[in-house]
């Protein structure tokens, strides 16, 4: 990486290699346009290795959430290839991509709770993935295992006290945590999390990438996060990931950048 | 704001915009079909007044009501009552998995949701006396041929206001849950359901309220409840016991509104 980089106007830069660890998300020259519109990027390529924590920063319109939805599966690309956990997303059965999403959490810019049920019955749902049915559908009902579990990882997030308080009572910042306990409950190899601190004023943000950050490193769960909070990128991810006028422009370890760097990339 | 040099001032536009030709022609179409309406209807202000008299003639002999076979109407009073209560029961339960068929975008099985659309459009249109008709026929006469009457109407009026509810609920919880690999029908059941449940429960008091009139119409064909005690005290020109059961239904039917109001209100206030 070459402090000396020129952000935006620079040549598309090759993909980083994969770290050393076995690489859960590989991203191999993708390509998305919606309709007859340009493309929103194109030859996008790198490898998150498992563990790590990247941030993928970029202006508005710049693909990080289509990148992120591409990664769900929820957006085809029109060129290129995700490989999750060395499994090829968009290919085989709606069943075999179900499972595939399984290993995933995922946290969006609004925390999406349910709003009429308990916290608890929130986090319960984020095990449904391994086995669907009415037992899972309230915490009143769930088989005590799941109850301790999504109980736990309540706890983790530091709101095992608000188990049973309803999930529209909560603060922004508390339901953004429950929604990342939710994640976390299914034991995900990989969380993605879409803008998480957006909606938030800047306390609850700190405290929701902090509390992200620290479940990462905790549980060793894989964790790449969008963010237009370039002090967020760089204070909670080992590793930033920059989009910008449809190509990679940056692929790069986070303390080797400057905050007046990467606003580079914001034209 | 115009300038101090300029005399010419800004005039705010028009208060009314002038119709165009077409505009002025549907008006006027409007106008004829009100009137042709009214013309196969054969209203009639004059009839309307001549009729008052009739009217006084009628309340003058209704007055006062008889109680003399007040215990037996009571029952058949309850009966109608009790006639609502299953068939709306019947009807909401029938009504929740026509209406995940039936709503856009909730199952993925859009093939489905055409016929599940056309049952509740069926159910919904052909009106419950038609139904109570029918089910006289399939299962004979009394209260329960009107039940499964008031089911049918039910589901018909449920079916579509609970689809619309549900496709009216915020899909951010179903696509987070959804991202995660947890199937659609699960999402179905544990966040759109959950989300949608006030708009089901006040649908529900409204389809009570509505089977609670019908039941009393659906007595006149035969199907159970009061409307038959009223036919014939109307056959029998006996208006001081068909005064009474006017009154009953009246008390009945607005109980029945009064709880229902007092149920919304707490869940609005809630939800």
């Amino acid at each position: 990486m070459s402090l000396a980089f020129a952000p935006v106007a620079a040549p598309a830069r090759p993909a980083r290699p994969a770290s050393s660890s076995p690489a859960e998300l590989v991203v191999r020259d993708l390509a998305v346009a919606y309709g007859e519109a340009p493309p929103v990027f194109t030859g996008v390529a790198f490898a998150v290795g498992r563990g790590e924590q990247v941030a993928l920063i970029g202006a508005n319109g710049a693909g990080k959430s289509t990148l992120l939805r591409c990664c769900l599966g929820f957006v085809a690309p029109a060129a290129g290839e995700i490989s999750l956990f060395g499994r090829r997303v968009g290919a085989g059965t709606s069943g075999e991509q179900r499972t595939l999403r399984g290993g995933l959490g995922f946290v969006a810019q609004k925390h999406n709770l349910v709003p009429r049920l308990s916290v608890l019955s929130n986090v319960v749902h984020g095990t449904l993935a391994e086995a669907s049915g009415p037992r899972r559908w309230l915490q009143g009902f769930a088989p005590r295992a799941v109850r301790e579990r999504a109980y736990a990882a309540l706890d983790m997030v530091g709101l095992a006290d608000f188990a049973l308080r309803r999930a529209d009572a909560l603060s922004g910042g508390q339901s953004q945590r429950v929604a990342i306990a939710r994640a976390l409950v299914a034991e995900p190899r990989l969380m993605l999390a879409d803008e998480p601190a957006a909606s938030l004023d800047p306390a609850a943000g700190e405290e929701v990438m902090a509390v992200f950050a620290r479940v990462s490193r905790e549980t060793g769960t894989t964790l790449i996060f969008t963010t237009h909070h370039l002090d967020h990128a760089l204070r909670y991810a080992e590793r930033v990931v920059g989009l910008a006028g449809g190509r990679l422009q940056l692929d790069a370890p986070a303390a080797t950048l400057a905050p007046e760097f990467l606003r580079g990339l914001y034209g | 704001m115009a300038s101090t040099a300029d005399p010419v001032r800004p005039r705010p536009p028009e208060r009314f915009t002038r119709p165009s030709a077409i505009a002025f022609l549907i008006y006027a179409l409007a106008v004829a079909v009100v009137v042709w309406a009214a013309n196969g209807a054969e209203w009639s202000f004059s009839e309307l007044v001549t009729g008052i008299p009739a009217l006084a003639d009628f309340l003058s002999r209704a007055w006062p009501p008889s109680l003399d076979r007040f215990g037996s109407l009571s029952r058949a009073l309850v009966e109608t009552f009790q006639m609502a209560i299953v068939g709306t029961l019947v009807g909401v339960v029938l009504s929740v998995p026509l209406a995940i068929l039936a709503a856009r975008g909730l199952t993925g099985l859009n093939w489905l949701r055409w016929p599940a659309r056309g049952l509740v459009a069926l159910f919904r249109t052909v009106p419950d006396l038609v139904w109570a008709l029918i089910f006289v026929i399939a299962v004979g006469l009394g209260p329960f041929a009107g039940t499964l009457a008031l089911a049918v109407d039910t589901a018909g009026f449920c079916g579509r206001f609970f689809a619309e509810a549900m496709e009216d609920v915020d899909r951010g919880p179903s696509d987070s849950l959804r991202a995660q690999g947890v199937r659609r029908f699960d999402t179905i059941f544990c966040a759109t359901i959950p989300a949608a449940l006030p708009a089901f429960v006040t649908t529900s008091l409204f389809a009570l309220e509505k089977s609670t009139r019908s039941s009393v119409i659906l007595g006149l064909v035969g199907a159970g409840g009061i409307g038959l005690e009223l036919k014939v005290a109307m056959d029998l020109f006996d208006y001081p016991r068909a005064a009474t059961i006017i009154l009953m239904i009246f008390v009945l039917v607005v109980a029945v509104e009064q709880a229902g109001a007092m149920v919304r209100a707490r869940i609005i206030k809630d939800r």
